[in-house]
């Protein structure tokens, strides 16, 4: 997958809904970004290194059960420079997960339990709701999509905002926690 | 949270019950998804305070000279007039609860504050909302919200006749009513025109020709006020309406006015009906019209 740059966020302490360093460029909000990149830019607290080790989790306990299919988008406040705009650090990332099941995927009650929508924000700090596209006829899908950005693209406020877009495959997963490890390791050093 | 943020919830609750309904069986974890985002925004819409008013808030737009269509304002024109309607807002709120000094600065200004929100969207203008630090209770109209609907009502006034515009001068304050005055002059001097919408209500200047005979008509050579004593007895006074009647001594003749909104207990005057008192009156009139009288203490009767 083509992926683009985290655009800055804006003079609104926001992500903006175009990228304003590449007007013309066809990428716009979902932007479609790298893993890598989402855990090296928004590292930047503990509180946010706490959130992404979550959602690095949350991932693996998804491709654990073998879905590994799809890409999920993540906005919130921690996709805003909350610090700033609410004096306060993010408390979890919001994500809809929009996946491929696998074809012999039959989720015992422990595992429907583990995608429980307030066991996934207690246990990894991910508000996560997940949509089954292979599941959906493709007008309920669209619906869908159109109702999450419909919800994710605007401030309370009605400040126009972006969000970002990662695929869901495992392949980088593990490089990016060992690199929260490092992150927390130099961090604790005096 | 405001009235249009549950206006959002109802319709994200609506949405999420529909597409719940539209979503197979099949579909396990998206329904499960489903069912937990509606209970969220159940919760949220549970959790909206019900006894608790919402802030007052008012969208004033402008148009003319110094408005580029829905592009932008001058910047300077904007501030001035923004400034200047807060100040006439600020100055009725603070005459509520005692008469102005003539000079000097508008009491309680602090907490009678409009916070500009956003920007309105059509004509180029502002949305403002009462900044309160804590929630009143639902029953409280706050000073800031009576004021908006004064000045509202003053400003659509002077756009009516001489009657409509004597009854609400004569129970505003008159440094309040300068206040007004000036704002009405801040637009006439640049051009400009404005709208203002609060409360489901809405005024509007649709030229500048109407804003200055607007300010002319609130001009002070126009709109004539004195301080008298009148002697007399009330024959009647209506406490929620906060209106009287009283029989002059002299000629017997009986005027019709309002109490001061600042004046409380209004209903004592009724255990004094038909007693020799002498009263203090703002007298308004507007052109040649109908004089106002305006209550503005409480009188004091003779011991029995």
């Amino acid at each position: 997958m083509t992926t683009v740059a985290i655009p800055e966020w804006n003079t609104l302490g926001l992500l903006p809904p175009i990228d304003p360093a590449a007007p013309a460029s066809q990428e716009r909000s979902p932007y479609r970004v790298a893993l890598s990149d989402v855990v090296a830019r928004f590292s930047t607290s503990s509180e946010r290194r706490q959130i992404l080790r979550g959602w690095l989790n949350f991932r693996a306990a998804l491709h654990g059960m073998g879905i590994i299919e799809g890409f999920q988008w993540l906005d919130g406040s921690f996709m805003e420079q909350v610090e700033v705009l609410e004096r306060r650090a993010p408390r979890d990332i919001d994500v809809v997960s929009f996946v491929r099941i696998p074809a012999a995927f039959n989720p015992t009650p422990e595992q429907l339990a583990a995608l429980d929508h307030d066991h996934v924000k207690q246990t990894f700090l991910v508000d996560s709701y997940l949509v089954e596209m292979d599941q959906l006829e493709r007008p309920n899908l669209i619906r869908k999509a159109a109702y999450w950005y419909s919800m994710w693209s605007h401030r309370r406020n009605q400040a126009w905002k972006g969000y970002l877009e990662v695929d869901l495959e495992p392949t980088f997963d593990q490089q990016a926690l060992d690199w929260l490890d490092q992150q927390e390791i130099q961090e604790a050093q005096p | 949270m405001n009235n249009e943020d549950r206006l959002h919830l109802l319709a994200e609750q609506t949405f999420l019950r529909r597409d719940l309904s539209e979503t197979p069986e099949a579909a396990r974890l998206t329904r499960m998804s489903i069912e937990a985002r509606l209970r969220k925004v159940d919760a949220e819409l549970a959790a909206l305070p019900v006894d608790e008013r919402a802030p007052a808030r008012a969208r004033l737009t402008f148009d003319g000279v110094p408005v580029i269509r829905s592009h932008g304002i001058f910047a300077d024109f904007g501030m001035k007039a923004v400034s200047s309607f807060t100040e006439a807002v600020a100055s009725v709120a603070a005459s509520l609860s005692a008469p102005l000094a003539a000079m000097g600065p508008i009491p309680n200004r602090d907490q009678n504050q409009l916070l500009i929100t956003s920007t309105a969207v059509g004509s180029f203008g502002f949305e403002l909302e009462e900044y309160r630090a804590e929630q009143l209770a639902l029953e409280e109209a706050s000073p800031v919200a009576t004021a908006l609907e004064r000045t509202q009502v003053l400003l659509q006034s002077t756009l009516g006749d001489d009657e409509a515009l004597a009854d609400i001068a004569s129970e505003t304050d008159p440094r309040a009513l300068d206040k007004v005055r000036t704002f009405l002059k801040v637009l006439a001097d640049n051009n400009a025109v404005c709208a203002l919408q609060y409360g489901g209500r809405g005024v509007r200047f649709t030229d500048v020709g109407q804003v200055s005979r607007s300010l002319a008509r609130l001009a002070a050579d126009n709109l004539h006020e004195s301080e008298e004593q009148l002697r007399g007895e009330f024959v009647g006074v209506l406490p929620n309406s906060r209106s009287f009647e009283f029989k002059l001594a002299g000629d017997q003749q009986i005027i019709r006015g309002k109490v001061s909104p600042r004046l409380q207990n209004v209903d004592d005057i009724n255990d004094h009906l038909h007693q020799a008192v002498q009263i203090e009156v703002t007298r308004t009139q507007v052109g040649n019209g109908r004089p106002r009288y305006l209550l503005t203490q409480m009188p004091q009767w003779a011991q029995p």
